[in-house]
C-alpha cells in the first residue's frame, strides 16, 4: 500500500509540474523600435550612436523637459525600446549637427504590440543655431551684396551688436543692445530653417516674412543675406 | 440502485455465479488536443489531469474480463499555435506567435472493460459519456524582437457542445498487487462545436489503486 501511495503522489506531482508549463511569457508593455537614417547625403545611411530622447508632449519636446527616456542607436542605427508605457511620444533624435528638429517624429506606443518607425535626420540649420533654451548670436558684421563692409555706415551700423536668439520651439528674438536705431529695441517673432541654407523669419505677428540665405555655417558663426530697402544685406553672426 | 444494476449487468455478461466488488481510485495526467480538418495551425497538447473512481465487479470464475463503471473529473483542451516571422527593419526579425488555448472540464462516466492479456497486463476499452462542466478559452498574441516579448491575452467564448461521447483504448499493467498503471488513448466521437470538424484526442497516464 505504501508503494501505491508513493506512485499516486508521484503522479500528482507530475501533473502539477506539467499543467503549468508551456505558457508563453511576455510583458504587456509595448515595444518601440526606431531606425535612424541620415539623409544629408541623399543616400540614407543608418546612424549609429544617435541619441533619442522621448517626450510625452510637444511642450516637453520643445523645451526638453519631462523626458521619458533617453536611448542610443546601435551599430546598425537601430534601437529597441521596451520601457515606454502606452501613449504618444515626440522623439528628439540627434547626432552632432544632424537632427530631426525640422521634421519631429511623433509615434504611438501600444501595449502588446511592436511599433516601429524610421526616423530621418540631416544636417540642418536648426542643429547649428538653436537649442531648447535658445542660442544667442551677436551681429558682428554687416556687408552688402558684393562684400563691402557696411558696419560703419550710419544707415546700417545700428544693427551692430544686436543679439538674435533662436529657440528650438521656433521662437525668435532680436535684442537691441544699446545702439540707437529706428527699429524697436526688442523684436519678437518666429523662425524656421529649411535645410542648411535657408532661414525664414516671421515678424510683426506673422504678417512679415523675411527670407534669409544662410552661408558660411559653422558651429560658432554664420552669415545670412536678406533683402532690405531694395538691396541685399548680409549680417554676420557669432555665437555669444 | 445503480450498483445493483451494474452488478446485474456484470453477472449476466460474465455468466458467473459468484461475484465480488471493488472500488478503485485513479488519477493521472491527461495530454489532450483537438484534431480535425477545420483546425488551422499547429495543434499542441494541453496538459491537464483526471481524477475519479471506479466500481468494479469481478467474477471469481471468469476473471479475464472486468467491467468497471465510474465517475471522473477530466480536464481536456488544446493549444493551437501559429507562428509568423517577418522582417521589421532590414535584417531585423520579428516573431509573432498566436496561441489559442482552450480548457474543457468534463464530468465523465467511463464504462471500462478490461481484458486480461497476461499475468499483469491487460487491455482496456472504455466508452465514456462526458458532460461539460465549464470551458475557458484564451487568445494570446506574443511578438518578440531581440529577445524582448510583448503581447496580450484575451478570453473569449466558444460554443462548445455540452456533452461528448468518446472511446478509450489502452493498456494497463499491475505494478503492485493493488496498484495499476494505465495508458489510455481517448478518441472523442462528438464534434466539439456544431458544424466544425474538431474532436478531442486525449492521452491519459493514470495510476489506479484498488481497495
Amino acid at each position: 500500500m505504501k508503494n501505491s501511495i508513493f506512485y499516486l503522489i508521484t503522479t500528482l506531482l507530475v501533473i502539477v509540474l506539467c499543467t503549468g508549463c508551456e505558457e508563453p511569457t511576455f510583458e504587456s508593455q509595448g515595444i518601440l523600435t526606431i531606425m535612424v537614417i541620415d539623409i544629408t547625403d541623399g543616400e540614407g545611411t543608418p546612424v549609429s550612436n544617435a541619441t533619442i530622447k522621448a517626450y510625452s508632449d510637444i511642450e516637453g519636446w520643445d523645451f526638453e523637459t519631462n523626458m521619458k527616456g533617453q536611448y542610443m542607436t546601435d551599430t546598425e542605427g537601430e534601437i529597441v525600446i521596451t520601457d515606454l508605457t502606452a501613449g504618444i511620444y515626440y522623439l528628439d533624435i540627434a547626432k552632432d549637427n544632424r537632427n530631426n528638429w525640422q521634421y519631429p517624429l511623433v509615434i504611438e506606443v501600444e501595449d502588446g504590440d511592436i511599433n516601429g518607425a524610421y526616423s530621418t535626420i540631416e544636417e540642418n540649420l536648426n542643429a547649428y543655431i538653436s537649442s531648447a533654451s535658445g542660442i544667442s548670436w551677436e551681429i558682428v558684421g554687416i556687408s552688402d551684396s558684393v562684400g563691402n563692409d557696411l558696419s560703419g555706415n550710419p544707415s546700417y551700423s545700428c544693427a551692430m551688436g544686436n543679439v538674435a536668439t533662436f529657440e528650438k520651439t521656433g521662437t525668435y528674438t532680436l535684442q537691441d543692445t544699446g545702439i540707437t536705431c529706428d527699429e524697436a529695441s526688442l523684436v519678437e517673432g518666429s523662425w524656421w530653417g529649411v535645410g542648411i541654407n535657408s532661414l525664414m523669419l516671421l515678424l510683426d505677428e506673422g504678417t512679415t516674412v523675411v527670407s534669409h540665405s544662410v552661408f558660411s555655417l559653422q558651429s560658432n558663426s554664420f552669415s545670412a543675406t536678406f533683402f532690405k530697402n531694395d538691396e541685399y544685406i548680409t549680417y554676420h553672426y557669432e555665437k555669444r | 440502485m445503480k450498483h445493483f444494476v451494474a452488478i446485474t449487468i456484470m453477472v449476466a455478461m460474465l455468466g458467473s455465479h459468484e461475484v465480488y466488488s471493488q472500488f478503485s481510485l485513479n488519477a493521472g495526467l491527461s495530454l489532450s488536443k483537438w484534431e480535425g480538418d477545420d483546425i488551422v495551425g499547429t495543434v499542441k497538447s494541453r496538459p491537464g489531469f483526471h481524477l475519479g473512481f471506479n466500481y468494479q465487479v469481478v467474477s471469481s470464475s471468469s476473471n479475464s474480463v472486468r467491467f468497471s463503471p465510474g465517475l471522473r473529473y477530466h480536464q481536456k483542451g488544446t493549444r493551437i499555435e501559429t507562428v509568423d516571422v517577418f522582417e521589421g527593419f532590414p535584417g531585423q526579425q520579428i516573431r509573432n506567435e498566436v496561441t489559442v488555448s482552450s480548457k474543457l472540464n468534463y464530468l465523465e462516466i467511463p464504462l471500462k472493460f478490461s481484458f486480461q492479456l497476461m499475468d499483469n497486463l491487460f487491455a482496456i476499452c472504455e466508452p465514456s459519456i462526458s458532460i461539460l462542466l465549464n470551458d475557458d478559452h484564451k487568445f494570446t498574441n506574443v511578438m518578440c524582437l531581440d529577445g524582448n516579448c510583448t503581447g496580450f491575452s484575451e478570453s473569449f467564448d466558444a460554443p462548445i457542445n455540452d456533452s461528448e461521447i468518446s472511446i478509450g483504448i489502452g493498456l494497463g499493467y499491475r505494478i503492485f498487487s493493488k496498484t495499476e498503471l494505465l495508458l489510455t488513448y481517448q478518441l472523442g466521437q462528438s464534434q466539439l462545436v456544431s458544424d466544425v470538424d474538431a474532436k478531442n484526442r486525449t492521452l491519459m497516464i493514470s495510476t489506479q489503486i484498488r481497495f
